[in-house]
């Protein structure tokens, strides 16, 4: 599974941007302390279409469950096309509690599209 | 002569400008107004020219047919993110597209198919003998610049009549669109206003066109008699060519979808403008400095 944050440590805050987010946690969902790595979204710095590229990049991680803020029209797409379950998680949970939020299923599915752009600020 | 029209700074009276100043050179050259503003073109308000002649003008986008292989060469060379590759799917998005062809060129399966779809329009017609171009985005649609270069081709290109005399009306700012309206022009007209945005976006267009290489002057609209640009002009050594007044009488005749000309106070204004730039032309193609 995949999260998206402003944080390399399971402590730091979701990060409500998908496209825009500056990491991924991305861990196995069964164990997420021992197995939670950090990757940094390549999508970051793109002059558009982030959210597009980021949805490919999960979908290169094989990624199949996203926790994220909310998602834009075209990476909805994408990240459909992919297979990937998208959850959707306040800012004001930490990577680990929305990944706890998830397995209670707590957290609502993302089944609509966001705003276009939103994350760019 | 090629006359390019631009302010950074939107709303300075760029349109107004151009419009009365096409008018004006139309008097006594064979002229064409050009509005490369075509994300709002609205010159054509003004011209009211009767429109002869329109032409779409398409964008290539990729539609990737049942050869492909999944390879992911085409979304991996598109800069633009226009294509993912997701799945066991490539997903195409016309409207991040910017027509370049990458993706065909890359793909070995000869997959990828490129489709046409209507960006935008060009629109000629004529007001008396003045001939009138314009651009028009489509809505929705973000990419200017190849309905720009569609208008250039048309109404600059070399096979079409030849004109003495071209206005372009350019779009503000100072991006790829502000560039290509302007490149190659004997002389850039500056509109600006007496406000601090005014000389604070002008600073950025006269940047634009130093880097650009190309003669410049500035014309101070809704003039109210202060110093602001008047200083900043003398300090960077550009001449203030020409100065409209902060009128009433201009704003409702604006308003009204009329040009200035009607009055002969503004026609007098313009004519002065146009028989300048007229000499300072001359006096640069016999090598004589401003």
């Amino acid at each position: 599974m995949a999260v998206s944050t402003g944080k390399r440590d399971l402590s730091g805050l979701v990060d409500d941007r998908f496209g825009r987010c500056p990491y991924f946690m991305l861990c196995d969902s069964d164990d997420v302390e021992g197995t939670a790595e950090w990757k940094d979204n390549p999508a970051l710095a793109s002059t558009g279409g982030a959210g597009i590229a980021a949805g490919e990049f999960l979908d290169r991680e094989k990624v199949k469950v996203l926790i994220t803020g909310s998602l834009g029209p075209n990476a909805l797409r994408v990240v459909q096309a992919s297979g990937v379950s998208a959850f959707s998680a306040p800012e004001s949970m930490t990577v680990l509690e929305s990944t706890r939020a998830w397995a209670k299923g707590s957290l609502s599915p993302i089944t609509v599209a966001g705003q276009a752009h939103a994350g760019e600020r | 002569m090629r006359i390019g029209v631009l302010s950074g700074k939107g709303g300075t009276g760029k349109t107004t400008v151009a419009v009365n100043l096409a008018l004006s050179f139309a008097q006594t050259h064979k002229t064409q107004y050009l509005d490369y503003d075509v994300e709002e073109p609205n010159g054509f308000l003004f011209l009211r020219p009767e429109v002869k002649e329109q032409v779409v003008v398409p964008l290539l986008y990729p539609e990737i047919s049942d050869k492909c292989t999944l390879c992911g060469e085409c979304s991996k060379a598109c800069q633009y993110h226009a294509l993912a590759q997701v799945g066991k799917k490539v997903l195409v998005f016309p409207e991040l597209c910017h027509g370049c062809g990458t993706c065909s060129i890359v793909c070995r399966h000869g997959a990828v198919l490129e489709r046409e779809r209507p960006l935008g329009m060009v629109e000629l017609g004529y007001h008396g003998n003045l001939r009138c171009v314009q651009g028009i985005l489509r809505e929705g649609e973000a990419l200017a610049v190849p309905v720009i270069q569609a208008v250039r081709s048309r109404a600059e290109g070399r096979s079409t009549e030849s004109f003495e005399v071209t206005v372009a009306d350019c779009p503000p700012g100072s991006s790829c669109s502000v560039i290509h309206s302007v490149e190659a022009s004997d002389l850039a007209l500056l509109v600006t206003e007496p406000t601090a945005f005014g000389l604070h976006d002008l600073k950025i267009a006269v940047r634009l066109v130093r880097e650009l290489g190309l003669r410049h002057g500035v014309v101070l609209n809704k003039d109210d008699g202060g110093r602001l640009i008047r200083d900043y002009c003398m300090a960077e050594d550009i001449p203030l060519v020409a100065s409209i007044p902060f009128d009433i009488d201009i704003a409702k005749t604006y308003s009204r979808g009329l040009p200035l000309l009607a009055d002969s106070r503004w026609a007098a204004l313009f004519t002065d403008l146009r028989d300048k730039l007229v000499r300072e032309t001359q006096k640069s193609h016999a090598g004589v400095k401003p």
